[in-house]
């Protein structure tokens, strides 16, 4: 046997000679070195925010590229404790609002905005919010806006008293705190403002000067019944319009490009089986518009008091002009969350229930690819702003 | 090629051992699905089905021991629950009424209104937060009957109550009895 190997050796070792002289040999690397998100994001980038229910004060947001092959995870930033997120399309920056305690979960509280550099994703500076009145709830877009063409960041307080604080993102500085008794999260309204909703189902209404301080408010007529059919807290917006989504399936359309809010009327997703059925929105981030002006909005069956967080099996596609409906996409996996991409040829992500994003080819509702692990729980989505 | 066997197969135990992703998911399934009848994840109910009709697996039992308080303060579907957003305190080393040990119980609350089922009455429950240590992980459970909107703060369970706490780092919820409610919610 001895000899046998031996000939084998013998014929094997110049072939292997050969066949390595023929292959080029791998290089060595320069280190470190670091990614970078591209300087221009393309329209189909998402932002998933994970609000790490099972670790909070680890919360993160994570960049996501959703047309691309490979590599989709971009990268991510910390976003602790009931923290919100806005990317700012005046400055390359993105900003996290958040809280720190300087034992993790016990003693000093600080809360703060801590300002990303949007290519590197470094954290290069950050504003203290004092007085320990940040409002933390589970992630959601509307405590943390822009305003003025993002020069304004409004931060919503809840302590329980509520009030909105402004920042001028040129001199990262507060320069307003606006109060706002019985009242909750930021809709961006006219050049310079913002409105809130009540507990009353009214609407309060501010607006800002150019230096940022509060200039006129006003507080509406109640718009709905928020015992009879409530409007779901989370709004989308097409060319300044608010589009609420209710409880039982109407939609409340508010004007908001101008300072004063204009009730619009409001128009039925379901035909009358519809209506029997008892189809309803439901989920966290229950709706999205895309840029032609398309709702979407996650829909479910036999809807009842409580079902309004509980997902849906179907995405329905409206156009906000006609009030038509375009189309109905059955969802592959139950969904909890929805967003679309920005452009033409939108993307449609949604969060499953098992917290994966499942992609869509939202103009058909095919579904591509799923982006797996990205997030413990993406519960809110961010398209990119323009 | 014995080593990249062997990577191989510590690489699928490893992948065994690390189930965390997994009850996650089973948690999070059984948490929406809550008391209604949504057929969300088929794992969160594979998991009811296997531990003994229970909605968490490896969960025991409880009783809340107070006279006509029906059902297990461990489960989702007991009926204080009816707009609780949190893990029950009950699997946390609390109960349905009582924070665990170390922990600080927010004053601040919201407030559901649920139809006790042995007699008919229904109460005004007061979900206070307990705070102050990290998330307790266990028994993840949102129902949201009568839950309003963030603009009702009062009523909604979406709001982190530790608020009114030394720290508002969240560790589970309790759903304490405040009394008969005058004006049932029907």
């Amino acid at each position: 046997m001895a000899r046998v190997d031996s000939l084998r050796s013998f014929f094997a070792w110049p072939l292997m000679l050969a066949a390595c002289s023929l292959q080029a040999e791998i290089q060595p690397e320069p280190l470190p070195v670091y990614e970078t998100l591209p300087k221009q994001l393309p329209d189909s980038v998402l932002f998933a925010h994970d609000a790490n229910f099972e670790a909070l004060v680890a919360g993160r947001v994570v960049a996501i590229d959703l047309a691309k092959q490979s590599r989709r995870y971009l990268g991510a930033m910390d976003a602790a404790q009931f923290a919100s997120f806005i990317q700012s399309t005046r400055k390359p920056e993105l900003y996290v609002a958040e809280t720190h305690y300087s034992r993790t979960t016990r003693g000093e509280r600080t809360d703060v905005i801590s300002i990303y550099d949007a290519e590197s994703l470094k954290q290069d500076g950050e504003i203290i919010l004092p007085g320990n009145k940040r409002g933390q709830v589970v992630s959601h877009r509307y405590t943390f806006r822009l305003v003025d063409n993002d020069r304004f960041l409004l931060v919503f307080n809840f302590t329980p008293a509520a009030s909105v604080s402004v920042i001028d993102m040129d001199s990262r500085e507060i320069v307003e705190e606006v109060q706002m008794p019985g009242c909750g999260l930021i809709y961006p309204t006219g050049k310079r403002g913002f409105s809130s909703f009540c507990s009353n189902g009214a609407m309060y209404s501010a607006q800002l000067d150019a230096n940022g301080k509060l200039s006129e408010q006003q507080k509406l007529p109640p718009l709905f019944s928020v015992d009879e059919d409530p409007l779901f807290d989370k709004p989308v917006f097409h060319k300044g319009v608010a589009y609420f989504p209710s409880y039982k399936s109407l939609v409340q359309v508010v004007d908001l490009s101008a300072a004063k809010p204009k009730d619009l009327g409001s128009w039925s997703l379901l035909s009358e089986q519809e209506l029997k059925d008892n189809w309803r929105p439901g989920g966290w981030q229950i709706a999205t518009m895309d840029d032609a002006g398309h709702l979407y909005v996650l829909m479910h069956k036999d809807g009842k008091d409580g079902t309004h967080k509980s997902g849906g099996p179907e995405v329905w596609v409206y156009d906000v002009n006609t009030q038509k409906r375009l189309q109905k996409i059955v969802l592959k996996n139950w969904g909890v969350s929805i967003e679309v991409t920005r452009g033409k040829d939108p993307l449609l992500a949604v969060t499953n229930g098992d917290m994966q994003i499942d992609v869509y080819q939202a103009n058909n509702g095919q579904w591509k690819t799923m982006v797996g692990g990205a997030a413990a729980m993406p519960l809110s989505l961010h398209a990119l702003r323009k | 090629m014995k080593w990249l066997d062997k990577l191989t197969v510590n690489s699928s135990r490893r992948l065994a051992q690390n189930s965390s992703r997994r009850s996650f998911i089973t948690r999070f399934g059984t948490a929406l699905v809550g008391g209604a009848a949504i057929p969300l994840l088929p794992v969160a109910r594979a998991s009811a089905s296997s531990s003994g009709g229970g909605m968490y697996p490896g969960v025991a039992a409880q009783e809340s021991g107070v006279k006509g308080d029906p059902g297990d303060p461990s489960q989702c579907d007991y009926w204080r629950y009816c707009a609780i957003d949190g893990f029950l305190c009950s699997c946390c080393g609390g109960t349905q009424n009582s924070c665990p040990p170390g922990t600080e119980m927010s004053p601040i609350t919201w407030i559901g209104t649920c139809l006790n089922p042995e007699d008919g009455k229904s109460y005004i429950i007061s979900y206070n937060d307990c705070c102050g240590t990290s998330s307790c992980g266990r028994c993840l459970c949102n129902r949201n009957e009568r839950d309003t909107p963030i603009y009702r703060a009062q009523t909604n369970n979406d709001t982190n109550w530790c608020l009114g706490a030394s720290s508002t780092v969240y560790t589970c919820s309790t759903a304490i009895v405040l009394g008969v409610a005058t004006d049932s919610a029907s």
